[in-house]
């Protein structure tokens, strides 16, 4: 019988845990590549923006040595240092001879910055933060030949954009990341206390063979309809083994009085020694015996018939035929008795059925019928349809079965004839309400319109 | 006559080879399935009785062993399992009768020699019309006469006349008739059947100068073809 580990153990290997974390894993990688992909763009848009800024500064720089000369040119610099009050560049002037002309900035470049036709990065120190490092773009342009001017940007703002967008993005990660994994793990506690409740309860079941526990229905979810099915199967089960017990109380009830009986019977047989007698002993005990094979026939047809293990053959059948080869077999015997037995049955009621179970509770029925009906009494069998099933009913003018008899009659053993003249078993009825189920179908006692004993059974159509 | 019993409760094999031997036949005992098979291929028995659950090799298993050889010995199956499944189980097995445990000898006696008797008449032609003493029975046209006189029937007693009449000078029992002749497996509490046989015997006897039909006491019936002074 297995059974879940103790505590955080089970929780961690329990299903729903173990999707959490995998869906958790999936999260955080799909949420990795997103972070990546929008660094990148990020990245990206930014460096464009600082480089469109050079190409404009080169442009404007171009028109005003156009219009003047380096001198026009360098104070266009130093205006433009100036009026913007931005600091967060370096301009750098060589002239042919590869001296500085100009250098003005808070960026401190390096004194030959490679030469590039486009822009490039390079790391610089930022003057006014005690040459903290920096990356810079920087751009270079000749101008007429006889100068070289040089533009670098830092890209300090870049990063700290950057860096503040992969905070924000780390921390709502973090936060979603522990959001699902503590739902996950509540989720998962939930659902090993219910699946824990139904392994505690079979437990329970298997170790004390009690079937009378059952599990509790809660809500309205899927474990709610597990418990009721499993219920529904502890209900049957112990419906059975409640059938079953009967039967071996019966058995030693109705097996053990014929068989002390035979055993007294040959005992004394045998004391007395009389071989003259041997004869006789020995007819009432094949007598004996036969009764005794009889209700142990009954009791096996019976219990495998409750229990649902009778193999039962359905097949679409005639119950009108069947109906009237049954009045065939009993009508000879019923006028000899003097009895008038009439029968109404209309043709072709078809139902799915095994023949043999139904003829046989039948000829069960008939049986009493016949045996309890006095001379020139009555036995009515008719048969119809009453809403969408097939009605039989046997009525007679026999004795009846007293109001407070009716409701016991299908139990096993009960007879109603208290003195037990006439041969039975006492199961016969029980057969019949056994067979009759088997069929879907059921069987009711009610009032005689003959004064006897008035059967109704109904069984589904096809 | 010599037959085989595949039965592996000793004393009860015992006692059927007691009982079977009472009635003039003799037979051999086998206690396993496997014993069963070899001693059913090596000799030549007319009649096998086997028992179905079986130690080492189950009696359904043998017994389409055996058919599958192609051997046609009519075998008799014993079983204490009694439900109709079975029954229909083993006669598809090849068996050619189903008596479930415990049975009256009787029983026994009548349904053996109505096998017995079966694979006497097994390769004959079609019959047209069958005949007991100065009974006629026309399968085709359905009339039934004794000694030139039409005896009218009821077609279920027709059935049970053919039945008897098939089975004529031997025994067959109310359980083998309930089979044969109404197709119901079950025992009803009451004679039901003594009642047909007794309209049956009115309409067949009654004006006759002797009876054909008999009841043989503690066992079932019997249709005579030749007068029985003892039985009048």
């Amino acid at each position: 019988m297995g059974r879940l580990l103790p505590g955080a153990a089970a929780l961690l290997l329990s299903t729903p845990a173990r999707l959490t974390l995998a869906l958790s894993a999936l999260y955080v990688a799909g949420t990795l590549l997103v972070f990546f992909f929008l660094n990148f763009q990020l990245h990206d848009v930014l460096t464009g923006q600082v480089d469109k800024a050079l190409i404009e500064q080169k442009t404007r720089l171009l028109m005003q040595y156009k219009e003047g000369s380096s001198r026009a040119l360098i104070s266009a610099i130093r205006a433009e240092l100036q009026n913007r009050g931005q600091i967060d560049r370096t301009y750098r002037v060589i002239d042919a001879k590869g001296l500085k002309v100009l250098e003005v900035g808070d960026l401190q470049l390096p004194p030959n910055l490679p030469l590039s036709k486009g822009i490039s990065e390079i790391e610089t120190r930022v003057i006014s933060k005690e040459g903290k490092p920096a990356k810079a773009r920087y751009l270079i342009f000749p101008i007429a030949n006889q100068l070289n001017v040089e533009i670098a940007r830092s890209m300090e703002t870049t990063e700290e954009v950057m860096a503040g967008f992969r905070s924000a993005f780390m921390i709502s990660m973090a936060l979603i990341l522990s959001l699902g994994l503590v739902g996950g793990w509540l989720l998962a506690k939930r659902f090993w206390r219910q699946i824990d409740d139904f392994n505690q309860m079979a437990m329970k079941i298997f170790n004390s063979g009690n079937l009378t526990s059952r599990m509790p229905v809660k809500g309205n979810d899927e474990f709610s309809v597990l418990a009721k099915n499993m219920n529904a199967i502890l209900d049957k089960m112990e419906k059975l083994f409640q059938g079953v017990r009967q039967v071996s109380d019966n058995i030693a009830h109705d097996l053990r009085s014929p068989l002390s009986r035979l055993r007294v019977d040959v005992e004394v047989t045998l004391q007395e020694n009389n071989p003259q007698n041997y004869r006789m002993t020995l007819d009432r005990v094949l007598t004996e015996l036969q009764n005794m094979q009889d209700i142990f026939q009954s009791l096996l047809s019976l219990g495998q018939a409750e229990a649902g293990s009778m193999k039962i053959r359905k097949k679409p059948i005639d119950l009108s035929q069947l109906l009237e080869d049954i009045v065939e077999l009993y009508g000879p015997l019923a006028e000899d008795k003097g009895q008038i037995f009439e029968a109404h049955i209309p043709s072709k009621l078809m139902i799915d059925g095994d023949r043999q179970l139904l003829a046989q509770a039948l000829s069960n029925l008939l049986d009493n019928a016949v045996k309890y009906v006095p001379e020139g009494g009555k036995i009515t069998l008719t048969a119809e349809i009453k809403n969408d099933k097939a009605e039989i009913q046997l009525d007679d003018s026999g004795p009846g079965i007293p109001q407070d008899m009716r409701k016991k009659v299908f139990d096993r053993f009960v007879r109603v004839d208290p003195s037990r003249t006439l041969p039975g078993t006492g199961l016969g009825l029980s057969l019949v309400k056994a067979f009759i189920e088997l069929h879907q179908g059921h069987i009711t006692l009610s009032e005689s319109r003959l004064g006897g004993t008035l059967f109704s059974i109904y069984l589904p159509l096809k | 006559m010599r037959f085989l019993i595949i039965e592996d409760d000793a004393s009860a094999a015992d006692f059927l080879k007691k009982g079977l031997g009472g009635f003039g036949y003799d037979a051999d005992v086998a206690h396993d399935g496997d014993e069963g098979l070899t001693m059913a291929r090596d000799q030549d028995y007319d009649l096998w009785l086997i028992d179905v659950m079986l130690p080492k090799r189950d009696g359904l298993s043998v017994l389409k062993s055996l058919r599958d050889d192609g051997r046609h010995v009519p075998a008799l199956i014993l079983s204490a399992r009694g439900q109709v499944d079975d029954r229909v189980e083993g006669l598809r097995a090849g068996g050619d009768d189903y008596v479930v445990k415990p049975y009256a000898l009787a029983e026994l006696q009548a349904r053996i020699e109505a096998l017995l008797r079966r694979t006497k008449s097994f390769d004959t032609h079609p019959e047209t019309e069958i005949v007991v003493g100065d009974l006629h029975m026309d399968l085709l046209s359905r009339a039934v006469t004794r000694a030139g006189q039409e005896v009218f029937l009821k077609p279920r007693e027709f059935r049970l006349l053919e039945y008897l009449m098939r089975h004529a000078d031997s025994v067959v029992t109310r359980t083998m008739l309930l089979e044969n002749v109404w197709d119901y497996f079950f025992d009803p509490q009451t004679n039901v059947v003594d009642v047909h046989i007794s309209r049956l015997r009115y309409k067949l006897d009654k004006y006759f100068p002797y009876p054909m039909l008999h009841t043989v006491r503690g066992s079932g019936y019997t249709l005579r073809s030749t007068r029985d002074p003892e039985a009048e």
